[in-house]
């Protein structure tokens, strides 16, 4: 089954500038550090506060690095530990989570029970070896989308110094 | 000060007694259907017992290498209601405990034998001793401190935490000041050798799963390791999939380790396990106000918050 | 595997501008699981609509991911539209490569890596999103309102007048509360029993209000909807059934004792109503100072009762209720002026409280409205009034505003000065905060108008000196200390929660703050609802007010009430908790974090290995849970997950994202 374009916008000027070749069917960062790595970035944003300020940081056109890739989860409480090792483990260089503020959060105290695990977390993750600026914990409300916007420029550019994440040094999964 | 261990072989000897005839009783009047023990196992051990009969009960031993714990052994009786029996001492007690509060185990159908304690030996220590001065420590009890389990060091239980009945006298209390040297020492070298460190342990480790299986903070049904869907942990014993093993393993018991250290003990590959389980025991004393993390409460240090609790961004509380 | 369609917008330039959706599009057309790639322009319009259900008919689409704006802004409209195509809505997930995307990055190679990234986690999620069907949960159609203040009052009539029956629980022998113990109300100066009043009678009469005065709140059970009360009505001493409320019993009994109503300036009997307006109008026994109940003798009241209505033998009765939602209105208490031992209060018999000063000044109260010294029944030719006893204060206080004081202060003191033509009154103020309707003016007029004399400073002791008391203070405008004497003192102390606040919130369920006012959900957007559902909030219990926001706080938790009631059955939230009880333990570490009481034991029964076994297991009430997540990361074997959140989702996001990632050392 072949699938479709809908019509209408073929006299668009981009489509016509579209290059033929066919791009590699990765578009991953350089597999040498330094040769303009990038470093992936996994973002878990609570839906109600950080996942809504980082859209107010889209609307306002704050540009910011595209290293983070979010993942929307309704509360900060719901981030599970193993969550942040696994990206950790399948190779991101750096992971954020970001939830409302102590006493804002949506679902009352999801936030407080998260404060509790990521504190103990960050300290844990730093004894097994891992870099601590590599694993970022923010409380970034709704309307705080410069705050987001400059955690990623942050971030990012400390990441990119340190380059690549965990996973470089521990070798094949399988 | 961490108090200093020792033996007294004449007390744990009446509390032998004393345990066999508890024991016996306990079967013979039919209270209990099993009363778990230790007996004397191959080449001196101690190991599990399961006593059915008054006849078993006289296998039952109370003696310095009684160190393995028998709580676990409740999660095999589940089925039916019949009492069960058994004898634990301070830190058994805990692991009992730990059991009893993620509501394992009917407390209603136990009956539980405290026994007062003041240190056991690490058997595989004991072991390695020559013929003469193993049996000179088991008879005379004159055992230096490098011969007692780890957990002798910092224990602040030497009465049973709970029980239904006490043998022997108990012994006195000394306020403990809890200090985690594994974890103050890895904290003292730097990220690098830390990593190292662990990644030495990752490659040595088999994946044998005898850490967790008797670890008494770990009873799941159906243990999210074994699990498929979703495949929380890959099967290959890669590096980084070890890595991740120690860590679901790890931060799973965070907050419930009893720090029994029984983990490490049985490890066959001699992995220092409690590097892991000390570091958050630390952490969660320091961080959230537990003097004692290690021993089971109602709820625990993660299931509970406090508005004031420290934060990582300024002014946040 | 799951067909998923993939819908990609330009979103006018918005996108497309910055992303090479076609580019994406190759891509995502590569991904495992999708048959159907598409880009439209504004998807989100009619015709973008109508082209994702003609596809999902056409190409038998199971899931459908579309990529544009945030699904804060558009998730709603792409699950209505799977909806109307007849697929579960549930099976839609977005991918955000506008806000998060194409509005925020400015290289084009940069921002399409981005996108494809974006697509491909959304691709991950929704091959395993499951249909998902909202739960139902029935609605008993009554209200229970505890508390017969003018916040419990008007909230029973709204819901009442709203067609829903309402049973108004009320501690006191009569409803009326504070607003009945006050003369008149600011700025109006109407006076307040002549528009309470009114409203007492609509309640008693009203026939879909029950009212249960002398009764009190024991247990609380079950969920919005269904919640199980138990009433414990204490016994009066006297059938109401009979009772005329002729009052010759309270005439005739020889038992004073100091009033509560009256807040210690006057006196009641032992057997009595609390004021003579009192609904229902039916008298109490005091127990503990009837004679008879302490001595056995004296029987008064009985025999001259007429109806025959007294009952010494009473005894409690206990009321099973079924509600469906609760309306808390219990009100407020007031600082306890002894705490300023500067201030004399206990100490000297002429520094009263302004709830007492407003009995005073009450036509039908202790001294008919005569305001008089209470050492000597003198007319007070000066009288200070202090602002701020035990608000605003860090140090032996609590640190709020307590809202109304400054009103009533002012308006105590233009009555006073109405009533002693020539008397002086002084207020001690911090500030004076007049922020509603007509109050500033009201201010304006007493200083202007009625000559109170207004001082800036929070006085540091009040001493008896003969027969007056001398307030010493600094003026803080003038910067020098002043020392006043007068002949009373008016102190205004802090709104606090009821003494018992607390126990009744736990007996509710419901969460209270530091200073034991009950919390509302939203301190902006949910005023009157708590985050126990199904439980409302009116009035001071939720935070100091004045009768004006109370009752407008009392109409909006009963429009709550009457939105809930609206319905047959309740909607709950899809996106719940559940249990996979095969996994779970019993262990219920998940319940302590739930942030809504929705997670309980249950008792399930098995057959294993040939015989029937009984365990516990954790379960979720879906009408409570809310989707917040916390009990699945305390739940350790994944027993615990949540829908449209699953454990497997979530990892599923991850590993996708970085499955081609090679390790930069080349290994």
């Amino acid at each position: 089954m072949q699938p479709r374009k809908s019509g209408g916008f073929e006299n668009m000027a981009e489509s016509a500038s579209r290059p033929e070749e066919a791009r590699p069917a990765e578009t991953r960062p350089a597999e040498e550090p330094g040769a303009g790595w990038e470093p992936v970035i996994v973002g878990f944003l609570c839906n109600w506060c950080s996942y809504a300020g980082a859209d107010s940081a889209g609307t306002a056109r704050m540009v910011h690095p595209p290293n983070v890739r979010v993942i929307r989860v309704p509360c900060s409480g719901r981030v599970n530990p193993r969550f942040i090792l696994r990206a950790f483990q399948r190779g991101a260089d750096g992971v954020l989570v970001s939830g409302c503020h102590p006493g804002d959060c949506h679902y009352s105290t999801g936030n407080y029970y998260a404060r509790r695990r990521l504190v103990l977390l960050k300290r844990y993750l730093e004894y097994l070896g891992i870099d601590p600026r590599r694993f970022r914990t923010h409380w970034v409300s709704a309307s705080e989308g410069q705050k987001f916007a400059d955690i990623v420029r942050e971030m990012t550019a400390e990441i990119k110094a340190l380059g690549p994440g965990p996973k470089a040094k521990l070798g094949e999964l399988v | 000060m961490p108090r200093k261990p020792m033996l007294d072989i004449e007390r744990m000897r009446s509390a032998e007694e004393a345990l066999r005839r508890e024991a016996r009783r306990l079967l013979a009047d039919g209270v209990v259907s099993v009363f778990l023990g230790h007996e004397e196992g191959w080449d001196g051990l101690a190991v599990p017992s399961f006593a059915t009969s008054p006849e078993d009960a006289e296998k039952l031993v109370w003696n310095p290498l009684v160190a393995p714990h028998l709580a676990k052994y409740l999660l095999d009786r589940l089925a039916g209601d019949e009492k069960v029996g058994i004898v634990v001492n301070g830190c058994g007690s805990l692991a009992l405990e730990r059991i009893l509060k993620d509501r394992r185990f009917p407390r209603e159908r136990l009956y539980i034998v405290g026994i007062p304690c003041t240190g056991i030996l690490d058997p595989a220590r004991v072991a390695d001793l020559p013929p003469e001065r193993r049996r000179e420590v088991l008879e005379t009890g004159r055992a230096e401190a490098g011969l007692f389990l780890d957990r002798c060091s910092w224990c602040d239980v030497p009465n049973a935490v709970v029980s239904d009945i006490l043998v022997g006298e108990p012994v006195a209390e000394e306020p403990t000041v809890h200090e985690y040297p594994r974890a103050a020492r890895l904290e003292a070298m730097s990220l690098e050798e830390r990593f190292e460190h662990f990644k030495d342990l990752y490659e040595r480790c088999i994946r044998c799963f005898a850490c967790r299986n008797v670890c008494p903070a770990c009873s799941c049904r159906e243990c999210c390791l074994d699990q498929w869907e979703p495949l929380w942990l890959g099967r290959a014993t890669s590096v980084p999939e070890q890595q991740m093993f120690h860590f679901i393993r790890a931060f799973d018991v965070a907050g419930r380790c009893i720090r029994c250290g029984e983990c490490e003990r049985v490890c066959p590959m001699g992995l220092p396990l409690m590097d892991f389980n000390d570091k958050l025991l630390k952490d969660i004393a320091e961080l959230f106000g537990v003097e004692r993390p290690h021993v089971p409460t109602d709820v625990e240090p993660l299931g509970r918050f406090d508005p004031q609790d420290p934060d990582f961004e300024e002014g946040a509380e | 595997m799951k067909r998923v369609g993939v819908f990609l917008c330009w979103c006018g330039s918005n996108i497309a501008g910055t992303v090479d959706v076609g580019r994406v599009a190759e891509k995502v057309r590569l991904l495992p699981g999708v048959v159907y790639v598409e880009e439209n322009k504004y998807t989100c319009s009619e015709p973008g609509q109508a082209s994702i259900m003609k596809a999902i008919k056409e190409h038998d689409l199971e899931r459908v991911v579309v990529a544009s704006c945030s699904p804060r802004l558009h998730e709603p409209t792409f699950r209505r539209t799977l909806e109307a195509a007849g697929m579960n809505p549930y099976h839609l997930e977005m991918a955000n490569i506008r806000e998060h995307c194409s509005w925020v990055h400015t290289d084009r190679e940069e921002a399409t890596a981005k996108a494809f990234d974006i697509v491909r986690m959304a691709v991950a999620k929704a091959l395993r999103n499951e249909a998902l069907q909202p739960g139902r949960i029935s609605i008993e159609k009554k209200a229970l309102v505890l508390g017969g203040g003018i916040a419990g009052i008007q909230a029973a009539l709204d819901i009442a007048d709203a067609g829903h029956q309402v049973i108004l629980v009320e501690r006191e022998p009569t409803i009326g509360g504070r607003m009945a113990q006050l003369d008149k109300t600011f700025p109006t100066l109407d006076c307040s029993s002549c528009i309470l009043t009114p409203k007492m009678v609509d309640c008693a009469k009203h026939p879909n209000i029950t009212l249960y005065t002398y009764s009190e709140l024991e247990k609380v059970e079950g969920y919005i909807g269904n919640f199980n009360v138990t009433i414990r009505k204490k016994a009066r001493g006297v059938d109401e059934a009979l009772c005329t409320g002729c009052g010759l019993c309270q005439t005739k009994c020889p038992v004073k004792v100091d009033s509560e109503f009256d807040v210690g300036v006057g006196k009641r009997k032992a057997i009595y109503t609390p004021f003579p307006q009192a609904v229902p109008n039916k008298p109490v026994i005091d127990k503990e100072n009837c004679r008879y109940h302490k001595t056995g003798k004296c029987r008064i009241c009985e025999r001259v009762c007429e109806a025959k209505a007294i009952r010494f033998d009473q005894e409690d009765t206990i009321i099973e209720e079924k509600v469906g939602a609760i309306v808390v209105a219990t009100g407020f208490d007031l600082f306890d002026l002894e705490t300023y031992g500067e201030y004399g209060y206990g100490l000297y018999p002429d520094v009263i409280s302004s709830l007492q000063f407003e009995r005073l000044i009450n036509a039908s109260g202790p001294t008919e409205g005569k305001i008089r010294r209470p050492s000597d029944q003198e007319v007070p030719r000066s009288v200070a009034f202090v602002l701020c006893v035990g608000s605003r204060d860090d140090q032996k206080g609590v640190s709020y505003c307590s809202r109304a004081c400054c009103m009533y202060s002012v308006k105590h003191a233009t009555q006073y000065r109405e009533k002693v033509k020539d008397g002086r009154a002084f207020v001690f103020y911090m500030d004076i905060r007049t922020p509603g309707k007509a109050y500033e003016e009201f201010y304006r007029r007493s200083s202007v108008d009625y000559g109170v004399e207004y001082i800036r400073g929070r006085p540091s002791k009040i001493y008896q000196k003969g027969k007056k008391l001398v307030v010493r203070a600094e003026d803080t405008l003038l910067g020098r200390p002043v020392e006043v004497e007068v002949d009373m003192v008016v102190l205004a102390p802090a709104m606090v929660p009821k003494h018992d606040a607390a126990k009744m919130a736990q007996t509710l369920g419901v969460s209270y703050d530091g200073y034991g006012f009950l919390n509302e959900a939203h301190p902006k957007l949910r005023p009157v609802e708590t985050n126990t559902a199904g439980i409302y909030l009116a009035g001071a219990c939720q935070g100091p007010k004045d009768i004006p926001d109370t009752v407008a706080q009392a109409g909006a938790a009963a429009a709550k009430v009457a939105a809930l009631f609206s319905q047959d059955e309740l909607t709950t939230e899809p996106m719940v908790a559940r249990v996979d009880e095969a996994l779970c333990s019993g262990c219920l570490w998940c319940k302590p974090v739930c942030p809504y009481k929705a997670i309980e034991a249950k008792t399930i029964t098995e057959r294993v290995a040939g015989r029937t076994v009984t365990r516990e297991v954790a379960s979720v009430n879906v009408g409570l849970c809310q989707g917040c997540g916390a009990c699945t990361v305390a739940c350790r074997d994944g027993a615990m997950n949540l829908a449209g959140f699953t454990n497997d989702q979530v990892l599923a996001e991850v590993d996708d994202l970085l499955a081609d990632l090679r390790p930069a050392c080349g290994v």
